[in-house]
């Protein structure tokens, strides 16, 4: 029985790259959505 | 290796890169790193817990069984939940501005003052969960109703507007609402006309991720927080307030006030800008469509069938508006036409649990004192009918309740 190839040496930095992305990608997304929420309070001023 | 092309960059880029991005399970791994990214920061970076009883109306309501649930009008979370005390009578009480009593020295709520003469009901303390929401439509209404029926209260009571009820040119206020709403809005077919016509994809999107992931759903609070931060360093400052009774100002000094584009589409578009501010509430009244033409039918009859079918006892009630303004036969003729074409909806979701009063208060009451044709400065006759109403369909629906008001104030 022959041992499966798992080709680290190219996965590995492939696995790493797609985490980088996702993390930095995950942050932007709330950054982007935390800087267009309004949060001065909001007072009715009548209609 | 030479660079010469695009080719040769993205050959150099695949090489390191062991080609990431490139096929769809890679950006299927990539998302899911995204989403986990999302969630670690939630949990890195808690965000600050809002305190419901600073909120702008709850410090007039410290001490007493009463809160208003509803968060700032930009929060996508849009109202904070009580756990439910199954020692007390809870009552869910959603309306707009009409729910309040603006008397400049003795502001108030109609159901705080509901509750001081209704105190107790089947031998419990009554609370009251009021989801206040300034400037409401009717799809806010209907918003915060599936919200409130969710809390599985023992009443809940319905403040409608005629004014807005069924005004076809301002349907939605409270957008922020949609993300928070969605999850009790989807689960009926019913309602998917109107989500498909009020909402929008990232509304959508937005609750589904809110659902599970902190650092999305509790965004305005870092926005607070972060605005609060960057406020200290900014050089710009804000234009001061208008001086209070002096002229009111015109031209973008008026829009600087604004904060909101309906307050600009209300003022530049929906009604023409001759009309002086009394005049303002009746020409609105009197854009109401009553011909089955518009969405408000649509959103009215899902709101009644949801109250009715959720077996909650439930009373929805027309809001008085100042008698003085019915003498304009028009007025009173467009109220009319509201009532009758409210009175046929109710009829047509009628169930055992749900009480529509269709007719507005100031057809049931006397003696009613009004700022302007919308809001009370006396509320005391619609809170002694509003009682009495809520004690009579109780004991309807249930012969054993216990709802016994205490007595009227005699009369000076």
């Amino acid at each position: 029985m022959s041992r499966p190839k798992l080709d680290l040496g190219t996965r590995v930095p492939r696995y790493l790259v797609e985490m980088a992305v996702g993390l930095v990608l995950a942050a932007l997304i709330v950054l982007a959505l935390v800087a267009t929420v309004g949060s001065v309070p909001f007072i009715y001023q009548g209609f | 290796m030479k660079i010469r092309n695009v080719k040769d960059v993205a050959q150099l880029l695949d090489r390191r890169a062991g080609s990431a991005l490139g096929r769809p399970l890679s950006i299927l791994r990539t998302l899911i790193w995204v989403v986990v990214g999302a969630y670690v920061i939630g949990l890195l970076l808690p965000a600050p817990k809002v305190v419901l009883a600073k909120n702008y109306y709850n410090h007039r309501l410290t001490h007493l069984r009463a809160r208003d649930l509803v968060l700032d009008k930009n929060d996508p979370r849009g109202w904070q939940h009580l756990k439910r005390n199954p020692h007390r009578f809870t009552i869910a009480w959603i309306g707009g501005s009409t729910i309040q009593k603006v008397d400049p020295k003795h502001p108030g709520f109609v159901p705080v003052d509901v509750m001081r003469r209704l105190p107790h009901i089947d031998g419990k303390p009554v609370q009251i969960n009021m989801y206040l929401m300034e400037a409401s439509r009717t799809f806010d209404l209907f918003a915060a109703t599936a919200d409130a029926l969710r809390t599985k209260p023992d009443l809940v009571v319905l403040d409608l507007n005629p004014i807005w009820l069924f005004n076809p040119n301002d349907i939605q206020s409270w957008t922020n609402f949609n993300p928070a709403a969605f999850p009790s809005l989807v689960t009926d077919p019913g309602n998917w006309p109107l989500l498909s016509a009020l909402y929008s994809p990232s509304d959508v999107a937005l609750s589904l991720a809110s659902g599970h992931l902190a650092s999305i759903r509790d965004r305005w609070s870092y926005a607070k927080k972060l605005r609060e931060a960057i406020d200290k360093m900014t050089p710009l400052t804000e234009p001061p307030p208008p001086a209070p009774g002096g002229p009111k100002p015109t031209g973008l000094e008026y829009i600087a006030t604004m904060q909101e584009a309906q307050n600009f589409w209300n003022y530049y578009r929906n009604l023409p800008r001759n009309i002086p501010s009394p005049k303002r509430y009746p020409a609105a009244l009197m854009q109401a469509a009553t011909d089955g033409s518009s969405l408000n039918d649509m959103i009215v009859s899902q709101m009644l069938d949801m109250m009715g079918d959720s077996k909650i006892p439930a009373l929805a009630y027309v809001s008085a508006v100042d008698p003085s303004t019915l003498t304009d036969p028009a007025v009173d003729a467009a109220l009319h036409r509201i009532e009758d074409h409210l009175h046929a909806i109710a009829d047509d979701n009628a169930a055992r649990t749900l009480l529509v009063q269709w007719r507005s208060g100031t057809r049931l009451v006397r003696g009613l004192k009004f700022r302007d044709m919308a809001h009370m400065i006396d509320d005391e006759p619609m809170v002694n009918e509003l009682t009495e109403t809520i004690c009579s369909h109780l004991a309807e629906i249930d012969s054993s309740t216990v709802c016994t008001p205490k007595p009227r104030k005699a009369s000076p």
